[in-house]
């Protein structure tokens, strides 16, 4: 387990570099730099050639990619924004916490909403209840999450005065945002939960349990989730993983300051230091909790737990 | 006790400083919504200690030399004070940091008298080394005003309360320059001593003291500024948010979580009109709207007659009806509303005039209609399309180019721009458009290049007789209006939306928006 674990810590760093080159040339294609944004209007050209020397924006591409790579490898340092002046890792650090909330927020309302509703419908598989579930999932899916959350702040906010329509403070404010992500999810998360059910429902083993007189609730909840539960955790894992990854647009109705918008800010300006550092953060991150994710599969599936005790036992045996 | 009847003389002071509408100042021509003071006695009223203001863009320094927007000005205004002031209401330089003021004949040595009762925000005292330190800074590593420091030849204190400053060309708009709040005296000490956040102290009368790029800046009130000597009011801190949704960033007006919002929606007026909680205003601003055409464009290049073509051929009304509920006002030559020396007296005024566009494309290069390029931000991306819509009735064929601020850059660049849909904020002395007129700058996309545009401006800027200057921008007009480097369209309007109650905003025709002197009363 510890060795697959190193090696999967070890693949980030082909990753960060993949990564790191593909942002950098993406941004390099995309036209102008930032220069344009920062109020240079009335520079003549021999000053515009100077602010862009000192930025560091003369250089090539490569030598710029190349520069950056040895100043994270050997001081850990991920620039510095070109306008803000701002070390690119503490900007990340100011935004993460709330982006982290936000994802744990959304990714709650999702299971909340999605586990019982897919197995409300594989229980009752084919009645009009489990097409109207399935409708219903697929409508989270379906409303743009800007216009949900501006239905949401006219309701919750303008109409009834229950919540705030902005900001990242308290845990009030967290609830609109989080639901317009999270229903978002919904339909995919419903949709495993359901048919990851549906294979284990008909099993042997529940018309067993069934037939010894268990009660149906605890055959569904103990005997059938607990069995289908591998697919679950991954569309949970899944889920955070792309809610970490950004929900711009929410960030954006809710003026909520996460990563997201820091990213879409600083691609609007080419301020290229902060998009390569705070995507290779959320790389990070999000290696991590796929990792997360596949080590806690060891602890809800006895047969992988049993899989690497099996490999341990035969490694001592030699 | 004391303090509380301070305070309400304070506002009531406040009060008796705003101007029109709802009870904040605003300049020039207003639609504004708001109701008069209520029967209410000043003891009666409660007031917020904290206001909060909503802004579209991003926040994202506080070096005032480094950037320049209109969030950026609004922030730098709080903290940070110029050595003259501009009165959007008398058209008049004030003294600010600067007590008097006076230059030699040709205008090239310029001497200001500073106040000497003037502190930062660290207690430093401010003399006249800051201003020689400010100007340095600017010219070694600023941008937004580095114009203005390339033609500064030297500075020099003379004592501590006053500086002379000698430049190489002769500048009759200096003052007007250093109002601009990118021109905000900055502390030698501070900056020496920490050059990552020293220029966050000021002179003004707030500091910041939270910042988080992108997201928001918190301000407390610097008592023992200068600003606080005559005027005191109730507000004990300022928070600016970045809120880029329009809709959301109006409703959190509306529900009291913010009390001001920088621009909004002209469709949702009637909202506004309905809610008895929000004042709004809407002012001519000084913005002008513009389609460019390059010299660099092969199909155009100096086609005089194409140009005009294009120009007679456009109506700016609808451009306005569709970019902004026609709210604005057609212009009828290429100068700021406001600007010195705004020259309108044609003999061809300009406006859609079909049979006289279709006359000069006969005589152009292309009498037979061509296919142009239009390049624009995605914001005015519907207002392109009006463009495209006007021109084919007289057989210009437009391909549409919307991309962002970087990429029309890199457009010009590649020089592969033929029109250029953009606006240009213009201010109020005569040498605003020489970013844009003068061959070589930045703001001159469409490489425009007549050197008798240049040696007009250059004498205009020196000249200290009146009649001379403004005949000067006159033909400097005329000429442009002959040949039409840019289609002037229309002048756009600065909005915003007030919680009702909130008053002492000095809501200006630039995007220089003072809340300085900002109250708002607590909602009942």
């Amino acid at each position: 387990m510890h060795k697959y674990i190193l090696k999967r810590i070890l693949m980030l760093i082909p990753v960060i570099f993949g990564v790191s080159l593909l942002v950098f040339c993406i941004m390099n294609v995309a036209s102008g730099d930032v220069t344009a944004v920062m109020g240079a209007e009335e520079l003549d050209a021999q000053q515009l050639y100077e602010l862009k020397e000192s930025l560091g924006l003369n250089d090539p591409l490569l030598v710029r990619y190349v520069k950056y790579m040895w100043n994270l490898i050997t001081k850990g340092d991920l620039g510095t924004g070109y306008i803000s002046k701002e070390p690119v890792m503490s900007l990340f650090l100011n935004r993460f916490p709330n982006t982290l909330k936000l994802a744990l927020g959304s990714t709650l309302v999702c299971v909340i909403l999605s586990i019982p509703l897919g197995i409300y419908s594989a229980v009752h598989h084919g009645s009009i209840a489990d097409n109207v579930a399935m409708v219903g999932a697929l409508l989270g899916l379906s409303i743009p999450n800007f216009w949900l959350g501006l239905v949401l702040i006219v309701i919750f906010a303008l109409r009834l005065g229950w919540l705030p329509s902005e900001g990242a403070v308290g845990f009030k404010s967290i609830i609109l945002p989080a639901i317009t992500i999270g229903t978002g999810f919904m339909a995919s998360m419903t949709r495993v939960t359901r048919s990851s059910m549906l294979d284990v429902i008909r099993s042997d083993y529940l018309r067993t349990a069934r037939a010894k007189g268990a009660p149906e609730r605890q055959v569904i909840y103990k005997h059938a989730l607990k069995n289908a539960l591998i697919p679950i955790i991954t569309s949970i894992g899944e889920t955070f993983a792309t809610a970490l990854g950004g929900a711009v647009v929410t960030e954006a109705v809710f003026s909520w300051p996460g990563v997201g918008r820091l990213i879409i800010d600083s691609i609007r300006s080419r301020d290229t230091m902060v998009v390569v550092g705070c995507i290779i953060m959320k790389t990070i991150v999000i290696s991590v909790i796929l990792l997360i994710v596949d080590i806690l599969y060891a602890f809800v599936d006895p047969r992988i737990k049993s899989h690497y005790a099996r490999a341990r036992k035969a490694k001592i045996d030699e | 006790m004391k303090k509380l009847l301070a305070i309400l003389l304070a506002g009531a002071m406040v009060l008796s400083l705003a101007a029109c509408g709802n009870q904040n100042g605003t300049t020039g021509e207003a639609e504004t919504k708001g109701e008069a003071e209520s029967n209410t006695s000043a003891a009666e009223k409660t007031y917020k200690e904290v206001i909060t203001l909503g802004y579209d863009q991003p926040a994202t320094t506080l070096d005032c030399q480094v950037l320049v927007n209109s969030i950026q000005d609004t922030l730098y205004m709080l903290y940070l004070n110029t050595l003259v002031n501009f009165n959007f209401e008398t058209k008049q330089i004030e003294p600010c940091l600067a007590t008097e003021w006076s230059h030699n004949d040709d205008s090239t040595v310029w001497t200001f008298k500073l106040r000497n009762d003037v502190t930062f925000s660290n207690g430093e005292p401010f003399t006249a080394d800051d201003v020689v330190f400010t100007v340095e800074r600017m010219a070694a590593t600023g941008v937004s005003g580095a114009a203005d420091a390339k033609n500064v030849e030297k500075v020099v204190a003379n004592g501590d309360y006053e500086v002379a400053i000698t430049l190489i060309q002769a500048n009759m708009d200096l003052p007007y320059r250093l109002a601009m709040p990118f021109w905000g005296m900055l502390n030698r000490e501070a900056l020496e001593k920490d050059p990552d956040n020293g220029y966050k102290v000021g002179t003004g009368g707030w500091t910041p003291v939270k910042f988080e790029p992108g997201t928001m800046v918190e301000f407390d009130k610097v008592e023992s500024s200068w600003v606080w000597k005559d005027v005191q009011t109730p507000t004990k801190k300022i928070i600016e948010k970045t809120m880029t949704e329009e809709s959301a960033r109006s409703i959190a007006v509306q529900t009291d979580e913010i009390q001001f919002s920088y621009s909004f929606n002209f469709g949702d007026i009637n909202i506004y009109d309905a809610d008895p909680n929000v004042d709004y205003s809407i002012i001519s601003a000084d913005l002008i709207y513009y389609l460019g055409m390059s010299y660099e464009s092969e199909a155009i290049g100096d086609d005089v007659n194409l140009r005009n073509a294009i120009a007679y051929a456009i109506d700016p009304t609808e451009l306005m009806d569709v970019g902004f509920s026609g709210k604005g006002e057609p212009c009828k030559t290429f100068w700021g509303p406001n600007q010195y020396g705004i020259y309108t007296d044609y003999e061809q005024q300009l406006g859609k005039n079909l049979d006289l566009a279709k006359e000069y494309l006969a005589k152009s290069n292309h009498p037979d209609g061509l296919t142009l390029s239009l390049t624009t931000v995605s914001a005015f991306e519907q207002m392109a399309e009006v463009v495209q819509a006007q021109l084919a009735e007289i057989g210009i064929e437009i391909k549409l180019n919307i991309t962002d601020a970087p990429g029309l850059a890199q457009t010009v660049a590649d020089k592969k721009l033929d029109l250029l849909l953009y606006s240009k904020t213009c201010g109020v002395y005569g040498d605003q458009f020489r970013d844009i007129l003068v061959y070589g700058n930045t703001a001159n996309r469409m490489k425009y290049n007549n050197e008798k545009v240049a040696e007009l401006l250059d004498k205009a800027l020196g000249e200290t007789d009146d009649a001379t200057r403004l005949a000067l921008y006159k033909e400097v007009q005329e000429i442009t209006h002959e040949e039409m480097p840019c289609v002037p369209l229309f002048y756009g309007t600065a909005s915003g939306l007030f919680r009702k109650g909130l008053s002492g905003v000095i809501f200006q025709s630039n995007t220089r928006h003072n809340f300085t002197y900002a109250v708002c009363e607590e909602s009942k």
